[in-house]
């Protein structure tokens, strides 16, 4: 980490990432599928699927040195194959109740719920762009996960210290919006893609993903290499901010502009978008018992 | 090396009149390296209790290299026997435990010092006058000196569950216990409400990779001790997910896998010899003639692969 961070601060978030506990926004669901011994592959997919925490963490266990798979998995759906039922229930079981043995408080918890609608958006505009894109069926999850895990770094900050993060919150302006990891090295001496890089690292997350959570910032102003990955999550998460209601209006139109040269995909073109991502988050707000 | 079963039984001990023949202990075997003067086991179910007393009456060389226990699991049937090992109590004896660590990052001598705790037994982990090391053991290959070669890879249990494939002298002996082949989690039914194509598909997909994957690692061995808790009958009326194998699976498996010799293992406890001795006369109908031995191992018995 950064050397501005103070130490006491770079202790607590390192401490906070070796157990990571599931979202609050997911916990319930959690608790009830995986106690539930009737449960069935999909359903437990599916809720694994609603937690980036979750999907990380069975990623990292797949991908773990315990494994010898020559590359790294980046498919949920293959890792609870390998895995079995029991494995992958323990280990969500396990991140719920750490999560609920915390506690979350009011403002950490609407915090997290905003984080969790964003994340989702961003991982299923990311799957939209790259069906759009001609992606191959097989690969498409992939890029899902890339998308839903590209802020994971922001969990430790809002969930260490959710009163200042608000604050940082309600003071962006429109360029603040696409440099916020700008503003939480201002306040936290480190942001959120360092410390995405950081959980990647520990996940054994693979290099495609890793590369998104750490450059979807820098891709619009990145080298000219710049993965497909990162480029369609750094976009998507342009248009995810934008579909939302709270933050439409700091999207800045001409950085948009950006992202839709470097990716050659306007969303515009793409048919009924906003009304896809609605349709996935009220799926998913269905499943979860949100509403 | 030669191969001695010590319990073949699934489960739960089961001695009685019905299970004179193939025996009634669980989990343990023996392979001798004589030229090494070596001696591993694998698994220490209750039939290590007889294999320590038998090594007790050897000329084992316990303060050099002492003996090497790869433990599959840590399912009771396959630890239950460790705390009447009569050599952990042999002080300067070196032994070696070899393991897998569970999901959560649990040690193999972690979750070992749970049983050997006063709550469920009289001496603790601690206590042991053995000179024990306890080695945990992942996914890989490991060189285990004097031309001996170990290949680990995790079978299909419900939990993180060891198969061992040793090389020595241009021979292989392999184990595929607790395990049952991979299969598609997701519903396959179009018509069920959760159907979805790219679960159908991707699960089909990985759990064929999964299936092949370990064929792999059992290809070509002179022995493979296989899982064969059920017939595919049983095992098709209830008992998929619960981490065995039909015995008719296991020979179809060792037949792809280019496998010499083949011994089913881990029997149901409720399987009398009677039962046994029936299923290996469908065994030979089974395999119709193709080139494999195959047999129901039985407490007691031996097998040597010569170089």
């Amino acid at each position: 980490m950064k050397e501005r961070l103070p130490q006491e601060t770079k202790e607590k978030i390192e401490a906070y990432i070796r157990t990571m506990p599931s979202l609050s926004t997911t916990m319930s669901k959690v608790m009830a599928v995986c106690n539930n011994p009737l449960a069935s592959a999909n359903d437990l997919n599916r809720v694994i699927a609603l937690d980036p925490v979750l999907t990380g963490k069975v990623l990292k266990l797949i991908n773990s040195a315990y494994y010898a798979h020559g590359e790294p998995i980046t498919s949920l759906t293959r890792a609870i194959i390998i895995l079995g039922l029991n494995t992958i229930k323990n280990l969500a079981l396990s991140s719920a109740i750490v999560g609920a043995m915390r506690g979350t408080g009011k403002s950490s918890s609407e915090l997290m719920d905003d984080f969790w609608l964003h994340s989702l958006s961003t991982g299923v505009i990311t799957r939209i762009m790259a069906v759009h894109k001609g992606v191959p069926s097989q690969e498409r999850e992939e890029y899902f996960v890339a998308g839903f895990l590209h802020d994971l770094g922001k969990i430790p900050l809002m969930s260490l210290y959710p009163d200042r993060y608000r604050e940082l919150m309600q003071k962006l302006d429109t360029e603040d919006q696409v440099a916020i990891h700008h503003r939480e090295e201002d306040t936290f001496g480190v942001g959120h893609c360092h410390i995405g890089t950081l959980i990647a690292g520990k996940w054994h997350l693979a290099p495609q993903i890793t590369n998104a959570i750490r450059d979807h910032h820098l891709a619009a102003t990145g080298p000219d290499n710049t993965d497909t990955y990162t480029l369609l999550v750094a976009q998507a998460d342009i248009i995810a901010h934008g579909l939302d209601p709270k933050r439409a209006s700091m999207t800045p139109k001409n950085i948009l502009d950006d992202h839709i040269r470097l990716t050659g995909i306007d969303p515009a073109t793409i048919p009924a978008l906003s009304e896809l991502v609605a349709q996935e988050l009220e799926k998913a707000k269905i499943f979860l018992e949100l509403n | 090396m030669n191969i001695t079963f010590w319990g073949v039984r699934g489960s739960i001990p089961c001695p009685g009149p019905q299970t004179v023949k193939y025996g009634g202990n669980t989990p343990c075997l023996e392979v001798q390296l004589r030229e090494m003067q070596r001696v591993l086991v694998i698994d220490a179910g209750s039939g290590i209790r007889e294999l320590g007393n038998s090594l007790l009456r050897r000329d084992i060389p316990w303060g050099t290299t002492g003996v090497d226990i790869f433990l599959t699991h840590t399912h009771w049937d396959h630890i239950q026997g460790l705390p009447f090992f009569t050599p952990i109590y042999l002080p300067g004896a070196r032994i070696n435990i070899y393991g897998p660590v569970t999901s959560e990052e649990q040690s193999i001598k972690e979750t070992l010092g749970l049983t050997l705790s006063y709550r469920y037994f009289p001496v603790r982990q601690d206590e042991l006058s053995s000179q024990i090391s306890y080695i945990d053991i992942k996914e890989g290959s490991f060189d285990l000196g004097g031309g001996l070669q170990l290949h680990a890879r995790y079978l299909n249990h419900p939990v993180l569950c060891m198969g061992y494939r040793f090389e020595y002298r241009g021979k292989v002996f392999c184990t595929a216990y607790d395990t049952e082949p991979f299969r598609n989690l997701f519903t396959t039914d179009p018509t069920h409400p959760d159907y979805e194509e790219y679960l159908h598909r991707e699960g089909d997909e990985a759990a064929r990779e999964a299936n092949a994957r370990l064929e792999d690692f059992y290809r070509n061995a002179d022995l493979l001790v296989f899982d064969a808790q059920y017939t595919r009958a049983e095992y098709q009326a209830g008992k998929i997910g619960w981490g065995h194998t039909a015995y008719e699976d296991a020979i179809d498996t060792a037949l792809r896998a280019g496998v010499k010799q083949l011994a089913l293992f881990h029997h149901d406890p409720l399987r009398t010899d009677e039962e046994l001795d029936k299923l290996a006369r469908e065994v030979d109908r089974h395999k119709a003639g193709k080139e494999i031995e195959v047999s129901f191992a039985r407490e007691g018995t031996s097998i040597e692969i010569r170089p």
